[in-house]
């Protein structure tokens, strides 16, 4: 599925992972930076009220978004070591969350509001083993395959649980406009459909739609 | 009550000195290195209750930094500091002899209460 042996992707997964390290040490740098105008500020308040609101405002932006990006950080590093094992065990709680994280602008450019299963939802000790890039891209694959079919508004849950029987993944889709038969036909009608069974089949898998809840389902042996 | 006199070691220059500032804000005297030779230099000139390490640097690794603070049985404790990716050199550097590691970007409140955790050990 890549050249040389994988070589190819291992090397953008190390670039890219070091790359992150470096996004680290930015976001550090800003961090302390912000803490220390805080500390300040803290010491000393701006003399006009009005003045030292607009500097909390705009101080409480720069930390919301350092922790957007620490987040985003994070994934992304994960997402960069993962070519790292050809073969690893693969939790598909943390791979669905990954996934979705590294999904969402995706969604948010097409205005479908696309989350991983609240904590209580989820099956947390399902793993499986695999090669773990083609494991995100067969979720990838799987989200943008509905994402492609859906109009704006609809809502995408992603959770891993256990599925007819068998360790699994649920892309399950709500709020959708059309019949939830014509929306799965949709689904196995679309381009991306025959890339998204070979990709699942390579981690041992197979992908189908569900009618019931309305979506893609992969599962694992 | 004397001061905590603490030593921060990483080559990111504007990290290390905003957060030496904000520490000094919080009472605790703190001093700066930007790489492994500076800091054993001071180390050798100067006595610091705690470390704060950064385990990747250029030259002298932060583990070598550690390595020969042990080697000439300096009275001190070490914190490490390390990337999200660098677990495995944090947890190497606990065995060495590290007090523990904190992942960067870091919770100054974190840090604080890890250097009393560290400097209470040394005492008991």
């Amino acid at each position: 599925m890549s050249g040389v042996n994988g070589k190819d992707v291992q090397f953008f997964g190390k670039i890219t992972a070091s790359m992150t390290h470096e996004f680290k040490n930015v976001l550090a740098i800003i961090k302390e930076s912000a803490g220390l105008m805080e500390d300040i500020t803290k010491i000393a308040p701006l003399s006009d009220s009005k003045h030292q609101e607009k500097f909390d405002n705009a101080l409480a932006t720069v930390k919301n978004q350092l922790n957007r990006g620490m987040e985003l950080s994070t994934v992304f590093n994960r997402f960069a070591h993962s070519p790292d094992k050809p073969q690893a065990e693969i939790n598909l709680k943390d791979l669905a969350e990954r996934v979705v994280t590294l999904s969402e602008r995706l969604a948010r450019l097409k205005h479908i509001t696309l989350t991983a299963a609240p904590e209580d939802k989820a099956d947390k000790g399902l793993n499986i083993t695999g090669n773990p890039v083609w494991a995100q891209m067969a979720v990838y694959q799987a989200i943008e395959c509905c994402l492609n079919q859906l109009s704006p508004e609809c809502e995408i849950t992603v959770t891993s649980r256990i599925l007819d029987g068998h360790k699994g993944i649920q892309i399950e889709c709500a709020h959708l406009q059309t019949e939830a038969a014509e929306f799965c036909q949709s689904l196995k009608n679309a381009e991306e459909w025959q890339e998204l069974e070979t990709v699942v089949a390579a981690i041992n898998g197979r992908v189908q739609t569900s009618d019931k809840e309305p979506g893609i389902i992969l599962l694992f042996d | 009550m004397n001061k905590v006199k603490v030593l921060l070691v990483d080559d990111e220059e504007e990290f290390v000195s905003a957060l030496a500032e904000r520490l000094d804000i919080r009472g605790i005297e703190a001093h700066v290195a930007t790489d492994g030779e500076q800091a054993l230099e001071m180390i050798e000139n100067d006595t610091f209750q705690v470390i704060v390490l950064d385990v990747i640097m250029p030259g002298i690794s932060g583990l070598e930094v550690l390595q020969r603070i042990n080697a000439k049985q300096i009275d001190t404790v070490v914190i490490l500091l390390t990337g999200h990716g660098s677990t495995k050199e944090g947890l190497e550097g606990m065995r060495m002899g590290a007090f523990d590691y904190l992942m960067k970007p870091l919770d100054i409140d974190d840090l604080i209460s890890k250097m009393h955790e560290a400097i209470e050990s040394k005492k008991s």
